[in-house]
């Protein structure tokens, strides 16, 4: 449970930073960014995704930090992230590799984004719906297993 | 897989909650295993085996592989 513990902190560290460095893109954005840089629409994406990953990384850091004051929820935690029944019904919904995927091609779309709004469009919806399916595919198999 | 987990567990009156935690997994598995939603693997079945300080035949019932073999 030691080992589960350090393993927490180090994420918490490791996300405190991508806050930090996300705060500082807001603020570049807000203040230093081009104008005709902030009235495309692939911007206000990115300043949509980024704000929404820190709202993200906020909640997973109080759980976390309530998690490491508490022994019995901690132990749930672990025996939750270790379960070899919701491990089958990730790799079943094929979870693993569909989100890996899905974060590329979001990368890869906004990227593309300044060439192109339609490769923007396509990979985005293309992302979404891989994450969709890999959702409905979870619940399912959730009900199976 | 038909298994003696959900007998064993009330005649020693201890809650999924309990033998999830005792065991290291989520109390939705002891659930699945419980209504035979899920097969336990070997590890997992040992593990509940030793809680009850029983043997694996004990708590889960294996004829169906029994049968499997003896048609080889």
């Amino acid at each position: 449970m030691e080992k589960y513990k350090k393993d927490l902190k180090k994420r918490i560290n490791l996300i405190s930073i991508g806050m930090i460095v996300i705060a500082c893109i807001i603020i570049y954005d807000q203040f230093f960014a081009m104008e005709s840089l902030k009235n495309d629409h692939i911007y206000e994406f990115q300043i949509g995704m980024i704000v929404g990953l820190a709202f993200v990384g906020c909640i997973y850091v109080v759980r976390m930090k309530r998690l490491l004051d508490d022994e019995k929820k901690l132990r749930i935690a672990f025996n939750d992230e270790n379960d070899e029944r919701r491990r089958a019904i990730r790799q079943k919904a094929g979870l693993p590799v569909l989100l890996y995927t899905s974060i590329l091609m979001l990368v890869a779309g906004i990227v593309a984004g300044y060439y192109s709004e339609i490769i923007f469009m396509t990979l985005v919806i293309a992302a979404l719906c891989q994450l969709f399916i890999a959702f409905i595919l979870k619940q399912i198999y959730s009900k199976i297993l | 897989m038909k298994s003696r987990v959900a007998e064993l567990r009330k005649k020693n009156k201890i809650s999924q909650e309990e033998l999830a935690l005792a065991v290291g997994v989520s109390r939705q598995t002891i659930t699945s295993i419980e209504v035979e939603k899920y097969v336990a693997s070997l590890p997992l079945a040992y593990k509940i085996a030793q809680y009850f300080h029983l043997s694996i035949e004990e708590v889960f019932d294996l004829s169906e592989y029994k049968n499997e073999q003896g048609g080889m």
